[in-house]
């Protein structure tokens, strides 16, 4: 093959035409009716627009990462203890499994109203809708982690004389990480889910108050910007994720199914 | 399923012995759990204002009203379910079939992946606006949501279980000169079944999520649109109710799609535990 045809047919040459394509056309089609997809250099001078000259892009994301991080930090650290702690206790296990599996299989926006009574519609509103979204696949997770420990690996620690703490720190913990990191990934797709479902229905705030109202204003090509703002946060989120688990945990298989 | 599963139970070696690990003992704790909570709950409703927080007694009354007095919980279920099993079908065939292609075909794969990628990774409910544009507030909008959030999982899972079929199978379909179309329905796609399945658990998971947030949040109808109609009436009791609806559909349907896993493939139990997206 020579190597313009090798060009051609790698993976990036290939990528990059299918969206020059998709932008093309989305261009051209997209001016006979700007209101059902807007054009993407409407949506450029839009992005431009928000961004810079009336500086509202900037505001709404940072309040939308406040209760994205308070929230997904709170739920990690929970969700972890909560996880290791039925993973390794037998009662811990049985008391709260029943409740944990029911709570993982709602949707948390069915508890939205409800949660509003309790808590009203601000700040703490959209914490405990991001905890609530995150805590229980990370719970899961940690806890499938920590009980597919290697027996043989136990035993070996035990062989050592390790008491409960050691064999937690040197054995469980290094041996779940792979599920950690899973569980804290998923956890953090399902933060972002909560923390816009939160600010759509309820505390109509952030980015999520952004697509409301220009989805209800019908000006679509600043509708897009914070929904293409938002899919390529989640591509970031996740991709430095994986990044710190290959780093923490070079030995692990990491199997890329996204 | 993102790292190398373990054998997550070893019931061949030494079983701790312990009356947490008998039946009994299980059933114990549970019930005992249980009754302990619904005590709790009943005691603390009930120095609370109605509005706010609803005791067991009360909600078993709203259970009792709504599914047998005016029975009109088992319409919102069947409008609801019917809009899920629609969407949710459309899912998992138009996604099966795209991540077959992409697994299969390279080009298709760098042609497709930046949009399934990004479309994949958005929250969907993020969509709804755009969705309210081009469709209304229709039985239309609630299909396309339910779609959108589903097919995304199932192509993604169903291409990288496509891409991990061990070449050794596939090499004997060809010493065997199987046509494209035996070779992927009787080596791919039953190779790549477990990841299937992971992408449709997940799949459906978010289809349901999918229905209830269009029924909140565009088209007030369904158990979502009741949701919405007791929680602006305070009528908390009420409320519960199709929540714990929503709640039972749910695992009915998680426990039925892991039964049928287990049924079609009892040669696999990797990916029984774990979620992928």
């Amino acid at each position: 093959m020579s190597r313009i045809a090798r060009f051609v047919r790698s993976p990036g040459a290939l990528r990059a035409a299918s969206v020059i394509v998709v932008v093309a056309a989305w261009e051209i089609f997209g001016r006979l009716d700007p209101i059902i997809a807007s054009y993407p250099s409407a949506i450029a001078a839009a992005f431009v627009e928000l961004g810079f000259t009336e500086d509202v892009l900037l505001p709404a994301f940072a309040t939308t990462l406040h209760g994205l991080v308070v929230g997904f930090a709170i739920a990690a650290v929970l969700g972890i203890v909560i996880g290791f702690g039925m993973g390794r206790i037998r009662l811990a296990d049985l008391i709260l499994d029943p409740y944990v599996s029911a709570l993982y299989a709602t949707p948390r926006i069915a508890l939205v109203p409800l949660l509003v009574l309790w808590v009203g519609i601000d700040f703490e509103l959209r914490v405990t809708v991001v905890v609530l979204s995150a805590i229980f696949p990370i719970i899961i997770n940690t806890y499938i982690g920590a009980k597919s420990v290697d027996r043989e690996l136990l035993d070996t620690g035990r062989a050592f004389a390790a008491n409960g703490s050691q064999l937690l720190t040197t054995v469980v913990v290094p041996a779940s990480l792979p599920y950690l990191f899973a569980a804290l990934r998923i956890g953090a797709a399902r933060a972002l889910v909560g923390i816009i479902v939160a600010e759509m229905t309820a505390a109509v705030t952030g980015t999520g108050r952004l697509i409301i109202q220009y989805g209800r204003f019908f000006e679509t090509d600043r509708l897009f910007v914070p929904v293409i703002i938002l899919g390529l946060f989640s591509i970031v989120l996740a991709e430095v994720i994986y990044f710190l688990q290959r780093r923490v945990t070079p030995w692990a298989r990491v199997e890329r199914i996204r | 399923m993102t790292t190398a599963p373990a054998a997550l139970h070893h019931p061949h070696h030494r079983a701790r012995r312990g009356f947490l690990y008998t039946r009994t003992g299980v059933w114990t704790v549970r019930i005992v759990t249980f009754v302990v909570l619904i005590a709790a709950w009943e005691l603390y409703a009930s120095g609370v204002s109605r509005a706010l927080f609803a005791p067991p007694s009360a909600i078993v009354e709203s259970i009792v009203e709504l599914a047998i007095v005016d029975r009109s919980l088992w319409g919102a279920l069947a409008i609801s379910i019917g809009a899920l099993f629609v969407g949710f079908g459309l899912a998992v065939v138009v996604g099966v079939a795209i991540g077959l292609i992409m697994g299969r075909f390279r080009a298709v794969e760098y042609v497709l992946d930046p949009y399934v990628s990004f479309l994949y990774a958005l929250p969907s409910i993020a969509l709804i606006p755009l969705l309210v544009i081009w469709f209304g507030i229709d039985t239309e909008l609630r299909l396309a949501l339910v779609f959108l959030a589903g097919v995304f999982p199932v192509i993604i899972n169903t291409m990288a279980g496509v891409k991990n079929v061990d070449s050794e199978l596939i090499d004997v379909g060809r010493v065997a000169c199987a046509s494209e179309r035996q070779m992927v329905i009787t080596v791919v796609l039953p190779a790549a079944l477990p990841f299937i399945f992971a992408g449709v658990r997940v799949a459906l998971s978010q289809a349901l999520v999918g229905v209830i947030v269009a029924e909140m949040t565009a088209i007030i109808t369904g158990l979502g649109g009741m949701i919405i109609r007791f929680a602006n009436f305070f009528q908390t009791a009420n409320l519960f109710v199709p929540i714990l609806a929503i709640m039972v559909v749910s695992i009915t349907l998680t426990t039925l799609i892991r039964r049928l896993e287990r049924r079609l493939m009892p040669w696999d139990h990797r990916h029984t535990d774990e979620e992928a997206a």
